[in-house]
């Protein structure tokens, strides 16, 4: 059995329709639902609800909802998603590069810094003969 | 799992395929628009929310659960979060549009009054904090059950319970205050 006080919370809770009350609410409260006062209540709140009805916003146009959809369309090619296949591609490649940067050093370990090549200086001395003109002898 | 189902189309979209992404806005962009603007009562920004949550569907479907929720619930949850979390953006305002009594026709001073009440309560549904506006909504605009608009909003039953009862009272306080001339 329901008192006056949780019918009223209950209401003000789930409203005027009882159909919409939980099942065990609903038959508890059963038996107050001819009292004057629940009647009054349950009108009062029939009211509300009528007027929450028609005070809603209207249904978006089918336009609107065309340009809606043409947005996301946008976004979504504008913001790729992080797709799983993406993401093992990336993955792939920070290992590759993680390896070809663990291989270079194990280079260095081993044989030490690389040094620039030692340049032989005989290397770079222009034989006389490279520049000889033709016919001046030497 | 029927083929054209919006779980089926769930799993097409998380291998990439914006066919199917198009296939299900085309089904329920229209109900993410105004659940935004029931929640916003801004027309410019539940655009951009309903926008912003199916790009969230496209980005996060390979996490949607069908044996946990239906589609809907989980569309749902993702809009009503978006506009909540809109709401607490600096400047944000609802719009109080409602406000607007659009015509006088001498159609008896009962259909008048009855035009300056749900303007009244349109007015009064902007001034509800978010959180008890999205209950009202989900629960009397939308159709949803105590537990489905608790899950839609991420809460517990209780917790909805709660944002419901003190909507509802404080938009029959709004009522009463404004048509005593005064606003609560």
């Amino acid at each position: 059995m329901m008192g006056k006080e949780e019918f009223r919370a209950t209401a003000m809770i789930y409203g005027a329709d009882l159909a919409r009350w939980p099942a065990g609410l609903r038959a508890k409260a059963m038996s107050l639902t001819a009292e004057p006062w629940a009647v009054a209540l349950l009108a009062d709140l029939a009211d509300l609800e009528a007027d929450l009805a028609a005070a809603d916003v209207d249904a978006p146009t089918p336009d609107r909802v065309g340009r809606a959809i043409a947005g996301t369309l946008d976004r979504v090619t504008a913001r790729p998603r992080l797709s799983p296949g993406r993401l093992l591609a990336w993955v792939a490649a920070g290992a590759g590069g993680l390896a070809a940067s663990a291989a270079f050093g194990m280079v260095l370990a081993l044989y030490g810094p690389l040094a620039p090549p030692t340049l032989d200086p005989i290397s770079f001395l222009i034989e006389a003969g490279d520049l000889a003109l033709p016919g001046l002898g030497g | 799992m029927h083929a054209d189902s919006d779980e089926s189309l769930l799993k097409k979209i998380s291998a990439g395929d914006q066919r199917a992404l198009r296939l299900l806005m085309d089904r329920h962009m229209a109900r993410a628009i105004r659940l935004a603007e029931r929640v916003l009562r801004d027309a410019a920004a539940a655009d951009d929310v309903a926008q912003e949550a199916f790009v969230r569907v496209w980005k996060h479907a390979s996490r949607f659960d069908e044996d946990k929720a239906q589609f809907t619930t989980w569309l749902y949850r993702i809009v009503v979060n978006l506009a909540l979390d809109r709401t607490r953006r600096p400047g944000h305002a609802p719009l109080e549009d409602a406000l607007e009594v659009a015509d006088t026709a001498p159609d008896g001073e009962e259909a008048l009054a009855r035009r300056q009440r749900v303007a009244l309560l349109g007015s009064g549904l902007a001034a509800l904090p978010e959180r008890q506006r999205a209950a009202l909504t989900l629960f009397h605009l939308e159709g949803l059950s105590g537990r489905e608009g608790a899950a839609a909003m991420n809460v517990s039953e209780k917790s909805f319970e709660s944002l419901l009862g003190r909507g509802r009272t404080a938009l029959r306080a709004w009522i009463s205050a404004s048509t005593k001339g005064r606003t609560p």
